[in-house]
C-alpha cells in the first residue's frame, strides 16, 4: 500500500519538469545491469571468498556507472574511490589475512536453512518487484539537474545542501567516523598490553650481550662455496664447515625426494631432446641403435662416475681424456671411444 | 525503460543480498552481503533522486555510504578479533552463549 | 557548460576513436622513451654511458626489452589462483590508461574540419576520475601479491598497497586547495583558472605535497622499498614473468607519465605558454598546436625530476615512509587547507587589500624563517656507558685482538700447486705486500 501511495505521488510529476530517459542511458542500463546482477549472485554462490570480494567489487563498479548514468556524477566517483576503493579493499585485505582456505563447510548446522533460504529469498524478490511494477507504471522522471552549474548536480550542489540543510548529520557522521576509527584501533591493538617494540640500537646492544641465540644471522654459502646450491655448507677460515650453516630442513628431506633432481644435475639419466617430434630421444635413430646407445650412455656414466672417483689429481689426466664424452648421440666411431673411457 | 527499471534492479539486488546472509557461513562474505544490500538501497536513493530532480536522494546515498564505510571498519575489526582468538571465520562457531 | 565539454560533446565517433588511438600511442611511446631515458640519464649520473648499442644512442632498447620480454617463457606458479593470477596485471594496467583520458593537452584546435579540444572525456567532476584509476589500480598490486600463492609476494603486496592508499591521501588533500581556487573539479576549468597566475606560486605547499605525494604514489624511489625489497624478490610481481610482467612495468610507467601530466595540469598552468612567450605576438603562442609543446615539455621535466630523484636519494625504510605520509604530510595538509580558506574568505570578503595582503603574507613567511633560524640545533648527545660495557681501544669500535693469528686458507694450498700460492692468505705483511703488488687482483 505504502507503495501505490509513493507510485501515485512520483506519477502526478507535473509535465513541465518531466525529462526522457535517452538511449545512451538505456544502452548503459542494460550492459550494466545484467552484470551488476551477475556480480551478485557471484558473489553469493562463490567458493572463495576472495572471489566473492571481486564479484562484489564488479558490482559496484557497475552500479557506480549506474549512478553516473542518473546523473549524480560525484556520487558515483565517490563509490567507486570511497567504496571500491577503500571499503572492498579493506575486506580483501582482511581476507588475506584470515587466510585463503575459509570457506563455508558443506554440512548445514539448521536443517534445511538453504532451502528455505532460496524460497523467502525468491518469495521476496516476486513481492517487491511486483510491488514495485504495479505502482509504479506511469512514472515519468523530472528535468535533470545541470552537473556544470555550481548549484545543481555535481560536487557544488551536494556541497551547498551539506553544509546548510544537513550540516547536522554531517557533523554527527564525523563523529560516528573518529569513533569507529578508535574503536578499530582499540580491538586491532588493545586487549593485552604490547611491548614497546625494541628499536635497532637497542636490538644491536641485546645481540651483542648475548640476549639472542647469536650476534649475527645465521652463515649462507659463502665466499668459498663451490657451488650455489643452498645446501651447500659454509666453510669457515680454517676449513672446516660451520655447523650453523646446515639446514635442518634440508638434511632431513629423505633422499628418494631428491634422487630425480640429482639425476637429472649429475646428466647421468637422458634428458629429453628439445627438438624431437615426440618424447623419444635421441632424434634421428632408430629404437636399436637407441637402446644401444641408452646401454653405453649408462656404461659412459658408470665409468665416468668411477673415473672420477678415483681421479683425485684429475688436472693430469685433463689432456688425455680429451675426447668429448657425450651420451650417445655422436654415433660415429663408437667403438674407439669406449675402450679408453672403460680404461680411464 | 523508465526508472522504475532501476528500482527493480535494487530490489533484486537486495534480495541476493538478504539470502546471501541467510546462506553464508563465513562471517566475512556474510559482511559483504550486508555491503550489498547497502548498495542496493543507495541505488534506489539515486533512482528517486532523479525522479524528483532534486539533489537530496544524493546527499542520503552520500550518509549511506559514510555509515558503511564507519561500520565495515568496526565490524571487520571484530571479526578479526574473534579470529584471533577462535582461529574460526565461521559464523557457526561463535555459539559460546547458545543454551 | 564548460567551453571545452562544449567542444568536445559534438565529436563525431572517428573523432573520438582517434583521440583514443592517439592517447593509447602516446601513453606507450612516453612509457619507451621513459624508460630509455631514464637508463640514460641515471648512467650519466653515475658517470658511465647507459645503453647505447641498441639504435642511435640506445633508443630503441626498452623496444628491446619489451620484445625480450614478450619471447619469454609465462610461468604460472602451481600455488597460483588461475584466474586472478591472470587478471591482475590487466587490472593495473587499464586504470593507468584511462586515468589519462581528463588530461587536457592543449586547447581548442581544427582536425580535419571539426573543431575540438585536445581532450578525450570532460565531466564536471573530471579530477575525480583520476583519483579512482588510483584507487583501482591499488587493487592490481594487491591481487598480483595475493594470487601468486608465496609469502613474499603477499606481503610485498600489502605493504606497497598500504603504501599507495596513504600517499592517496595526501593526493587528494593537496588538490583540495587547488579546487578552492580553481572554483571547479574539471580539469579544463583548472588550467583556465590557471591564466593570470600559475598555482604552484599561489598554493606552494600544495605543490611540494603533491609533488611528494606522486613519488610515492607511483611506487618510485625514494619511496621503492616495496619493490626493491632485497632486490632478488620483486615484490608483488616477483613470480610473474614475460607479457603479465611487461604489463605491470607498463602500468607504473604509464602511472608515472599521468601524475607528471597532472602535476602539469594542476600546479603548472596546463598547456599555457610560461612567461615570456604567451606575451608573444598577443597570445598566439596560446592557440592551434603549440600549446601540445608546452605541456610535453613541462611533462617531460616532471618525468625528469622522477629520474633524479632515482639517481640521487637513497631509499627510505618502509616505517619512515609511512611515518611520512601519515604523520607530516596528512596534517600540514590540513593545516594548509583551513589557512588557504581563510585567506580566500578574507579576499572574498574584501576585508583586506592586494596590497596589504601580500605585505602580511611576507611577514608571516619571514617570522616563520626567523624561527626556524633561532630553533637551536640538537646537540649530538654524549655516548651513554653501560656498567658493564669492556671499554675498547679504536675510539669504541671493535678491533681484532693484537695477537691474533689468521689461519691458513685451505684453497690457498690446493691452488699453490698450478698458480704459486697467491691466492693464499697473507700471513705477514711482507709477503701479503710483495704479492699484492706484483698482482693487484690476485687471480691470473
Amino acid at each position: 500500500m505504502i507503495l501505490t501511495a509513493a507510485g501515485t505521488v512520483l506519477a502526478q510529476t507535473p509535465l513541465a519538469q518531466q525529462g526522457v530517459i535517452g538511449t545512451g542511458e538505456t544502452v548503459v542500463f542494460w550492459i550494466l545491469g545484467p552484470l551488476a546482477l551477475l556480480g551478485a549472485l557471484g558473489m553469493v554462490f562463490a567458493r572463495s571468498a576472495v572471489h566473492s570480494a571481486l564479484w562484489l567489487v564488479l558490482t559496484m563498479l557497475s552500479l557506480g556507472v549506474l549512478y553516473m548514468a542518473q546523473n549524480a556524477q560525484f556520487l558515483g566517483f565517490t563509490q567507486i574511490i570511497v567504496y571500491t576503493g577503500a571499503i572492498m579493499m579493506l575486506f580483501l585485505f582482511v581476507l588475506m589475512l584470515v587466510g585463503r582456505d575459509a570457506s563455508d563447510s558443506v554440512v548445514e548446522v539448521l536443517r534445511g536453512q538453504r532451502l528455505v533460504a532460496g524460497v523467502l529469498g525468491v518469495a521476496l524478490a516476486v513481492l517487491l518487484t511486483a510491488g514495485l511494477a504495479r505502482s509504479l507504471e506511469g512514472v515519468v522522471p523530472a528535468a535533470p539537474l545541470d552537473p556544470w552549474a555550481p548549484g545543481g548536480g555535481a560536487a557544488g550542489g551536494l556541497g551547498q545542501v551539506i553544509f546548510t540543510d544537513y550540516l547536522f548529520p554531517f557533523e554527527l557522521t564525523s563523529a560516528l567516523l573518529i569513533t569507529a576509527s578508535l574503536g578499530a584501533m582499540v580491538l586491532a591493538y588493545g586487549g593485552k598490553g604490547r611491548k614497546p617494540r625494541m628499536s635497532q640500537r637497542e636490538t644491536v646492544r641485546a645481540r651483542f650481550r648475548g640476549e639472542y641465540a647469536r650476534p649475527s644471522p645465521l652463515p649462507g654459502p659463502g665466499v668459498y662455496a663451490t657451488a650455489n646450491s643452498v645446501a651447500t655448507p659454509a666453510l669457515l677460515p680454517d676449513g672446516s664447515v660451520a655447523e650453523d650453516s646446515l639446514s635442518e630442513i634440508l638434511d632431513n628431506t629423505p633422499v628418494e625426494r631428491l634422487r630425480p633432481d640429482r639425476e637429472a644435475v649429475s646428466g647421468e639419466v637422458e634428458s629429453p631432446d628439445p627438438h624431437a617430434l615426440t618424447g623419444r630421444s635421441p632424434r634421428w635413430s632408430g629404437s636399436e641403435e637407441s637402446s644401444e646407445q641408452r646401454e653405453r650412455g649408462e656404461e659412459h656414466s658408470s665409468a665416468e662416475a668411477s673415473g672420477s672417483a678415483r681421479g683425485g689429481d684429475g688436472d693430469d689426466h685433463g689432456g688425455n681424456g680429451s675426447v668429448p664424452t657425450v651420451d650417445g648421440d655422436v654415433p660415429e666411431n663408437p667403438g674407439a671411444d669406449s675402450p679408453e673411457e672403460v680404461r680411464q | 525503460m523508465t526508472p522504475t527499471h532501476y528500482l527493480l534492479l535494487s530490489a533484486l539486488l537486495f534480495t541476493i543480498g538478504t539470502v546471501g546472509v541467510l546462506i553464508r557461513r563465513n562471517a566475512i562474505v556474510l559482511f559483504m552481503c550486508v555491503e550489498l544490500m547497502l548498495n542496493a538501497v543507495n541505488l534506489s536513493l539515486v533512482t528517486f533522486a532523479r525522479v524528483e530532480g532534486t539533489i537530496d536522494g544524493q546527499v542520503m546515498a552520500f550518509f549511506v555510504m559514510v555509515v558503511a564505510a564507519a561500520e565495515v571498519v568496526v565490524g571487520l575489526a571484530i571479526i578479526m578479533s574473534i579470529f584471533r582468538t577462535r582461529q574460526s571465520a565461521s559464523v557457526d562457531d561463535a555459539n559460546l552463549l547458545k543454551y | 557548460m564548460n567551453e571545452t565539454a562544449r567542444l568536445i560533446a559534438d565529436d563525431p565517433i572517428w573523432l573520438i576513436l582517434l583521440k583514443v588511438v592517439g592517447t593509447f600511442a602516446f601513453l606507450v611511446v612516453m612509457t619507451l622513451l621513459t624508460i630509455w631515458a631514464e637508463r640514460r640519464v641515471i648512467g650519466r649520473m653515475q658517470q658511465r654511458p647507459g645503453p647505447n648499442r641498441a639504435g642511435p644512442f640506445g633508443i630503441l632498447q626498452s623496444l628491446a626489452d619489451g620484445l625480450k620480454l614478450a619471447f619469454k617463457e609465462d610461468i604460472r606458479p602451481v600455488l597460483a589462483d588461475k584466474w586472478i593470477y591472470v587478471l591482475a596485471p590487466v587490472v593495473s594496467a587499464t586504470p593507468a590508461l584511462v586515468a589519462f583520458s581528463v588530461i587536457p593537452v592543449g586547447g581548442e584546435v581544427t582536425i580535419l574540419g571539426e573543431r575540438t579540444a585536445l581532450q578525450l572525456v570532460e565531466l564536471p567532476v573530471s579530477l575525480l576520475v583520476v583519483l579512482a584509476s588510483a584507487s583501482v589500480g591499488v587493487y592490481g598490486i594487491v591481487l598480483a601479491g595475493w594470487s601468486s600463492g608465496s609469502p613474499y609476494p603477499l606481503l610485498g603486496a600489502l605493504r606497497s598497497a598500504a603504501q599507495v592508499i596513504s600517499y592517496e591521501i595526501a593526493m587528494g588533500l593537496s588538490f583540495i586547495a587547488v579546487i578552492l581556487y580553481a572554483g571547479t573539479l574539471s580539469t579544463s576549468g583548472i588550467v583556465a583558472a590557471q591564466e593570470n597566475g600559475w598555482f604552484f606560486a599561489l598554493l606552494p605547499f600544495s605543490f611540494v605535497v603533491y609533488a611528494i605525494a606522486m613519488v610515492g604514489e607511483t611506487n618510485r624511489a625514494p619511496f621503492d622499498l616495496p619493490e626493491a625489497e632485497s632486490e632478488l624478490v620483486g615484490g608483488f610481481h616477483t613470480e610473474y614473468s614475460s607479457l603479465k610482467f611487461a604489463l605491470f612495468f607498463l602500468a607504473e610507467y604509464i602511472n608515472m607519465v599521468t601524475v607528471s601530466a597532472l602535476a602539469t595540469t594542476l600546479f603548472l598552468g596546463g598547456w599555457h605558454a610560461p612567461w615570456p612567450l604567451y606575451l608573444v605576438g598577443d597570445g598566439v603562442l596560446n592557440t592551434g598546436w603549440w600549446p601540445v609543446l608546452w605541456f610535453l615539455l613541462k611533462t617531460m621535466a616532471f618525468l625528469f625530476v622522477f629520474v633524479w630523484l632515482r639517481g640521487t636519494l637513497p631509499r627510505l625504510r618502509y616505517d619512515q615512509f609511512m611515518n611520512l605520509g601519515w604523520k607530516v604530510l596528512v596534517p600540514l595538509s590540513l593545516v594548509w587547507i583551513c589557512a588557504v580558506t581563510a585567506i580566500r574568505g578574507v579576499r572574498n570578503a574584501d576585508l583586506v587589500g592586494s596590497r596589504e595582503f601580500l605585505f602580511i603574507g611576507g611577514g608571516v613567511v619571514v617570522a616563520l624563517l626567523l624561527l626556524a633560524f633561532l630553533v637551536p640545533d640538537r646537540k649530538p648527545q654524549p655516548a651513554e656507558h653501560d656498567e658493564d660495557e669492556v671499554p675498547l681501544t679504536g675510539g669504541g669500535y671493535p678491533v681484532p685482538p693484537v695477537d691474533l693469528r689468521v689461519p691458513e686458507s685451505p684453497r690457498g694450498t690446493t691452488v699453490s700447486a698450478t698458480s704459486g700460492g697467491r691466492a693464499r692468505l697473507p700471513e705477514s705483511g711482507q709477503e701479503s705486500t710483495g704479492s699484492t703488488k706484483e698482482d693487484p687482483d690476485g687471480n691470473d
